[in-house]
């Protein structure tokens, strides 16, 4: 035991080296710094900056930057305990041993770790109340939905759990905040009351868990579904084993069964997914931190990440890489506990020195590359470049050969889809309903521009704010009442009065011309008026407060915001079923190596990630288009990990099957083998999973508009618009409850995709556990 | 399952009884706060009495607030959050009065200009006392200064530099002389300038530092660690003030609690000392949004209310007993502008191509796209009609500073059209605007990235669309944006805002951009000579108005200036917003200036209704 943990904490070292320095590197390239603001401000002098420039150890002694290597170092021997001086950490020379100093913040000028001290408990406990609220109510529902599966209770949970799982979490934590405001039972955020300054040590304590509540709900939810359904599938699955039949032989009360044997063995899983809902709510618990005005971790993370707060976000990255690997490890000994068959010390796997030695093989190369790559940066920086512009070439030949792989790849699985599925997901009601939600989106998307009576821009700022127009039927025809406003500047509108109240609704109206699907040129939308004062609208969804229509434009953003998740999730599915295939197949090294890299994006809390791959990537002056796609990369950069170790798992157990032998013995070529003999038998689990993450990708979209660093004007796609439409209060306290339509439109499309999944399985696999 | 109802209705029972019990301590004021022991101490024998109507002890003062300080120490550059904070916590020599747009004494209770206009002397009142009941003096006033203005050689470039670089440090070099000062006596100070320099008055107001504290920080070089935000954390004790308040409490992300300065120096006609406030407590809230909607659901004590806010809060006014004030167009300007730079970059392209620098240097042009701009129309549409379109750089709010007689250029397309065809622009068959040269006006508008920026934009290349004119967005984020207006020069049109947080107002504040030698003379910085003749003639007004103390010159100058620019319009201003505040209606001698902060005199503020609310 004692060896397993110290043995998990040594593993800890390399993967906190790797992501700390993937962290300094990516901010290192992100643009700007942090004197960006200062350098702004009207009354610093250059002189000043100068001299900061050199106290934050951003420029060397002849006023060049400094580079990425020195800067990393830098940290890395401040934060190592054994320094050696005069090199690393010390003045002095000779060996030292020292606490780890992570530097100081450059806006608080306080020490790193103390305004972590801050900040870590609040977050550490929030991410503990909001799991064991998930577990408390997933495992009681999940457990009944069970017992009593297929009755109108399993239905109602299953329906409810979509819906959960459908919202967006910080959408959630909005509508929290909103109610919170109104009733008065629940504080609308923080960490503790005003009052509470003045209270005893006892109350205090009161009150911190009074202000948790609602965090903890809103963070907890999310997580409920997912491990609703893992529940249900595991309990049925034991249900039915052979045990059970031997304990119910013998004459067990239900319940015993049911709580004692059951259950224990169902609840594993559960426990193991432990440590990376740890992290989730890490990653998560930023948005909802942000909205609930709740002082943790994530706030102070972001906030350094945009200011460009080195120091602060080092710190912060490794503090959430250590609580998941922590959360990892309070999993495994959980599960230890609830699972005596499981040995903590591990299968020895075969050649367990092996694997050792070529990990150490693997660390070698790894920091001969950054040794070869600083000499170069060193000395011949003109090498480096030449090397960067073939890598470029190199880089960008790949992606060609991989986007066309990715097409292929996916059309093989709308194939499959199309050819083995779609009967049997037809024949089930709910298969048949999402389906076909999913179609009409996707045909709402695709004719968007005839569909949406104006174009995305056009605006009309007479009427900001303008609620839906009614119809009515009159003249034998259906009319379009107008509206005007009860005083100018005011957002009341009322009916106009007589025969200008309405407007007939006319088909086939004349618009700008545009190009349907880029090529068929038109100038007729489908519906619209006609009116001759040229405020008049036909706003099916009412205005924003440009008086833009949001129909319109909830159409021209659904082509980014559902074409979103089906590129990134088309990524995601090539390079988990290369890696995972090969590395399954292979085995070895490679497996090793990619297994390794798995592992890494698995255990960097995602958003963080996410946040400063965009910062780095995202240089100025990119075009709407590019942004986009930068952002669907990095989306599907982040997501594939899971994937691919999932396809390993299932080619290993496929590549020791006969007929793969056979091939083998015929001597067919590894790619021929994997492309006509694996695939096929994967793909069905990978239209599964490609389902079942697409939603990810929306909300991830979503939640990065919200953040303001998503998809930008003149674009619209739903996330952007949802924040726009609560970029205050006003939508809730004045009523405006249009605006909150492209909320409805992901809440609807995410339910959809994650019942079509849902079913897709029930067809491929009932048991297969993918989410 | 019957048995289950039975026994968990028990449970469900005791359960709510709990919780009622639970909540009612926390609702019930038992956590009553520690009352503030006055009287202790007498005042100062040159104690300032305030003309207000006197009040009564006690109350609890709670303020939102999204940014936090980020440190205590005033020679930290800060945020301006932070030097709200520390405006409670310090004071100044002298303070401004927004009711009369004049200074008046703070820590010095009289100054004398000599007779050339390049000396002041400032005398301190008699009696005055630090939070921790150790005298200030003169002394303390010098340290200040010292702290300020020391010298380091810096050991690279050899270069004399700040010891401790603030801002105030390069504030008095005046032209390019350091400002003398020295102690006459214990309670007189003598400051020198070396040219007469009418904004030193504005500039002086910067808080005064205690020495017995912060001597041996200044001497062993650590003064810019002492006094931060950790520090508040764990020993509040330290942080020595001579402002209303000292810090009482400080949790990061949460609060920052106040408590009276026992050893204030202002007290009200009956002779109690100031403040009246019990507690004043700063509640972060990381969301503008919360903020308000806290105020909005009485659980805040005032709050600045956006125009676009101002209908839906305004309903809660009798539930929360509330009420708004309008303070009119608020401080903050906006203005678009277009590349002007005349020159080139070192391989000699010239950084804004001829025949755009031909249109953006005619004023027609530029006049032709404010007209063309539905300013008004944004105005009704983004702020529910509550705000107005500038006129000026010098905002309304800035009271006499501002020339209320300057041209209006409202919503105009016609006159656009007019004056674009004037001077040579025409229209083709499609309705695209050309020029002479038959070539398509288009060009790009940077933004930075925010919300509000992109609504603007948005409508911008809408109106622009209606003229014949191709507009296409560009965002960036701030750095980027400033590197290429004032690095590269590398942008067409760009928009930017600035906004005043203090109700003192001085234009050498801004000199940079009047100036056209100025590094932010945005359309084009740095010239070598003045380009224009009229740029010209504003170099001359603002140095004429610095070289004068006589208020109303310095006002006639500014004016000027004002309409020099309103003419040929370098700037095209946008809108601003109305301000509002809303205050509870129990708190008595408020008075809400039109710019600065509403809680300038928070000393005086004082309710019949004490305790937590």
């Amino acid at each position: 035991m004692i060896t397993f943990i110290c043995r998990r904490l040594f593993s800890l070292i390399p993967l906190l080296l790797v992501v700390s320095l993937l962290v300094s590197l990516l901010m290192y390239l992100a643009p700007g710094d942090f004197l960006t603001q200062a350098r702004a401000s009207k009354d610093i002098s250059p002189e000043l900056i100068a001299q900061q420039e050199r106290q934050l150890g951003l420029v060397d002694a002849a006023g060049e930057p400094t580079r990425w290597f020195v800067r990393y170092g830098r940290w890395l021997a401040n934060v190592s305990p054994i320094k050696y001086g005069p090199w690393v950490g010390e003045e002095e020379r000779g060996l030292h041993f020292g606490s780890p100093y992570f530097g100081e913040s450059w806006t608080y000028k306080v020490e790193v770790l103390s305004l972590l001290k801050q900040r870590v408990p609040a977050t550490f406990l929030l991410s503990l109340t909001s799991i064991t609220f998930a577990w408390m109510i997933a495992i009681p529902l999940g457990v009944l939905a069970a017992i009593y599966k297929d009755s109108i209770f399993d239905r109602i949970s299953a329906l409810l759990a979509y819906a959960a799982l459908s919202i967006p979490e910080f959408f959630l934590a909005i509508l929290a905040v909103y109610f919170a405001a109104v009733t008065g039972l629940f504080p609308e955020g923080g960490r503790s009351s005003v009052a509470s300054e003045f209270y005893s040590p006892a109350l205090q304590l009161v009150d911190y868990a009074y202000h948790l509540i609602l965090p903890t709900i809103v963070l907890g939810l999310g997580g409920v579904a997912g491990m609703m359904r893992i529940m249900r599938a595991n309990f049925i699955d034991y249900m039915r084993s052979e045990f059970i039949t031997a304990t119910r032989a013998k004459g067990l009360k239900e319940r015993v069964i049911m709580f004692k044997h059951v259950l224990r063995n169902a609840i594993n899983p559960l426990l193991t997914s432990f440590g990376y809902a740890f992290s989730s709510l890490l990653s998560g618990a930023l948005l909802v931190e942000n909205v609930m005005n709740y002082p943790g971790l994530g706030q102070l993370i972001f906030d350094a990440l945009m200011r460009e707060d080195q120091y602060v976000v080092m710190a912060g990255v490794v503090m959430g890489v250590f609580m998941l690997v922590l959360g990892n490890l309070l999993a495994d000994l959980l599960l230890a506990w609830s699972d005596p068959r499981i040995r903590l010390e591990g299968p020895s796997r075969n050649g367990g020195g092996s694997s050792a030695t070529k990990g150490l093989l693997v660390w070698l190369i790894l920091l001969g590359v950054l040794l070869l790559e600083i000499l170069l940066e060193s000395f011949a920086p003109v090498w480096l470049a030449g090397i960067g512009t073939v890598l470029k070439y190199l880089g960008m030949g790949v992606a060609l050969v991989l986007a066309l792989t990715c097409v292929a790849l996916v059309a093989y699985c709308v194939y499959t889809l199309t050819r083995n599925l779609l009967g049997q997901v037809l024949r089930r009601p709910a298969g048949a309903i999402s389906l076909s939600v999913l179609f009409v989106l996707y045909l709402g998307a695709l004719l968007a521009p005839f569909l949406a009576p104006y174009p995305i821009t056009q605006q009309n700022l007479a009427s900001p704010y303008h609620p839906p127009s009614g119809l009515v039927w009159q003249d034998g025809g259906l009319q379009v009442k107008l509206y005007e406003q009860v005083e100018a500047g005011s957002s009341r509108y009322v009916q106009k009065e007589g025969a200008a109240g309405t407007t007939p609704l006319r088909f086939l109206v004349q618009t700008e011309p545009y190009r349907l699907f880029g090529l068929l040129p038109l100038e007729h939308s489908l519906f619209g008026i006609a009116s001759d004062h040229p405020a008049a609208r036909f706003y099916l969804l009412g205005a924003d407060d440009t008086g833009r229509d949001i129909f319109s434009r909830l159409l021209h953003g659904s082509r980014i915001s559902l074409s979103i998740g089906l590129i990134g999730v088309s990524i995601t599915l090539m390079m988990g079923f290369f890696v995972g295939a090969l590395s399954g197949y292979f085995g070895g090294t490679f497996d090793f190596i990619s297994m390794r890299l798995v592992e890494l994006l698995m255990s960097v809390p995602t958003l963080y990630l996410l946040l400063a791959l965009r910062s780095a990537l995202i240089e100025p002056g990119l075009s709407p288009v590019q942004v986009y796609m930068v952002i669907v990369v990095i989306l599907a950069i982040l997501g594939w990990a899971g994937t691919a170790r999932i396809i390993r798992g299932m080619t290993l157990s496929i590549r020791n099957r006969p007929f793969v032998l056979a091939a083998e013995c015929m001597g067919q070529s590894p790619v021929r083998i994997i492309v006509q003999h694996i695939l096929p038998n994967v793909s069905s689990y990978l239209l599964v999973a490609a389902t079942l993450s697409i939603p990810g990708y929306i909300l991830g979209e979503a939640a990065l508009s919200f953040l303001g660093l998503g998809i930008v004007e003149p674009s619209a796609s739903w996330g952007l618009m949802l924040k726009q439409s609560q970029g205050n209060m006003i939508v809730f306290f004045m009523n405006f409850w249009w605006m909150l339509a492209p909320g409805f439109a992901i809440f609807a499309t995410v339910i959809a995709y994650n019942v079509f999944g849902d079913v897709l399985r029930d067809c491929v696999d009932p048991k297969m556990q993918i989410r | 399952m019957k048995m289950r109802t039975t026994t968990t209705e028990p449970m469900l029972k005791g359960l709510s009884v709990l919780l009622c019990v639970l909540l009612g301590l926390l609702l019930s004021g038992c956590g009553k706060p520690p009352a503030i022991v006055r009287g202790e101490h007498p005042l100062p024998a040159g104690v300032s009495l305030v003309d207000s109507e006197p009040g009564q002890y006690g109350g609890i003062f709670i303020l939102n607030e999204t940014t936090q300080p980020t440190t205590f120490n005033p020679m930290v550059p800060n945020n301006l959050s932070t030097s709200m904070v520390l405006s409670r916590l310090l004071s100044s020599l002298v303070a401004y009065d927004p009711r009369t747009e004049r200074f008046i004494p703070g820590l010095a209770e009289s100054w004398e200009v000599g007779p050339e206009k390049k000396s002041y002397t400032f005398r301190l009142r008699e009696g005055l006392r630090w939070s921790d009941g150790m005298p200030l003096t003169a002394d303390d006033v010098i340290f200040t200064f010292d702290c300020i203005l020391a010298d380091a050689v810096d050991e690279v470039s050899g270069k004399v530099l700040p010891r401790y670089p603030s801002r105030y440090y390069q504030q008095f070099q005046i032209n390019g002389e350091k400002l003398r000062y020295r102690k006459l006596d214990a309670r007189t100070v003598r400051f020198d300038l070396p040219t007469v320099y009418a904004p030193f008055i504005y500039d002086i107001g910067q808080p005064i530092l205690p020495k017995h504290k912060l001597e041996a920080a200044f001497a062993d070089g650590s003064l810019l660690k002492q006094w931060s935000t950790q520090v508040a954390i764990e020993d509040p004790e330290s942080i020595v003030g001579s402002g209303p308040f000292v810090v009482h409490s400080y949790r990061p992300g949460e609060r920052l609690v106040l408590r009276p300065n026992l050893h204030f120096w202002k007290a009200d006609r009956n002779g109690q000392r100031l403040p009246y406030l019990d507690y004043l407590v700063y509640r972060f809230v990381s969301d503008s949004n919360t903020a308000i909607a806290h105020f909005a659901t009485g659980k805040s004590d005032a709050s600045g209310i956006g125009a676009d806010d101002y209908e839906w809060v305004r309903r809660a006014v009798d539930t929360y007993d509330f009420s708004i004030r309008e303070r009119g167009p608020s401080a903050s300007v906006n203005f678009f502008w277009f590349n002007q730079h005349r020159g080139s970059d070192e391989a000699g392209n010239p950084y804004v191509a001829p025949y755009k620098l031909r249109w953006f240097t005619d004023k027609r042009f530029r006049q032709a796209m404010l007209y063309g701009l539905n300013r008004q129309g944004l105005i009704d549409a983004l702020l529910f009609g509550k705000g107005e379109p500038l006129t000026s750089i010098i905002a309304p709010a800035q009271g006499r500073w501002h020339n209320p007689n300057l041209p209006r250029y409202e919503y105009d397309p016609e006159k656009a059209r007019a004056l674009l065809r004037e001077s040579g622009f025409d229209w083709d068959a499609a309705g695209i605007l050309r020029d002479r040269e038959d070539r398509p006006v288009s060009f790009e508008l940077l933004l930075v990235e925010s919300p509000f920026y992109d609504k603007i934009g948005v409508t911008f290349v809408e109106n622009m669309k209606d003229l014949g004119i191709a507009v296409t967005l560009q965002r960036a984020d701030f750095a980027t944006l400033l590197r290429r207006t004032d690095g590269t020069f590398d942008y067409d049109m760009t928009m930017l805002g600035w906004g005043s947080s203090s109700a003192a107002y001085d234009p050498s504040g801004s000199k940079a951009l009047y100036l056209s030698s100025g590094a932010y003379h945005q359309w084009y910085p740095e010239q070598p000579e003045p380009a224009t003749e009229w740029e010209a003639r504003i170099d001359t007004l603002i140095g004429l108005q610095e070289r004068t103390l006589d208020m109303e010159k310095r006002y006639a100058y500014m004016h000027e200036v004002q309409a020099i620019l309103a003419e040929e319009l370098p700037l095209l201003y946008g809108f601003t917003p109305y301000g509002y505040v809303g205050i509870k209606n129990k708190w008595r001698n408020v008075y809400v200036p039109k710019a600065g902060s509403t809680l300038w005199n928070i000393e005086e503020l004082w309710t019949e209704q004490g305790g937590v609310n």
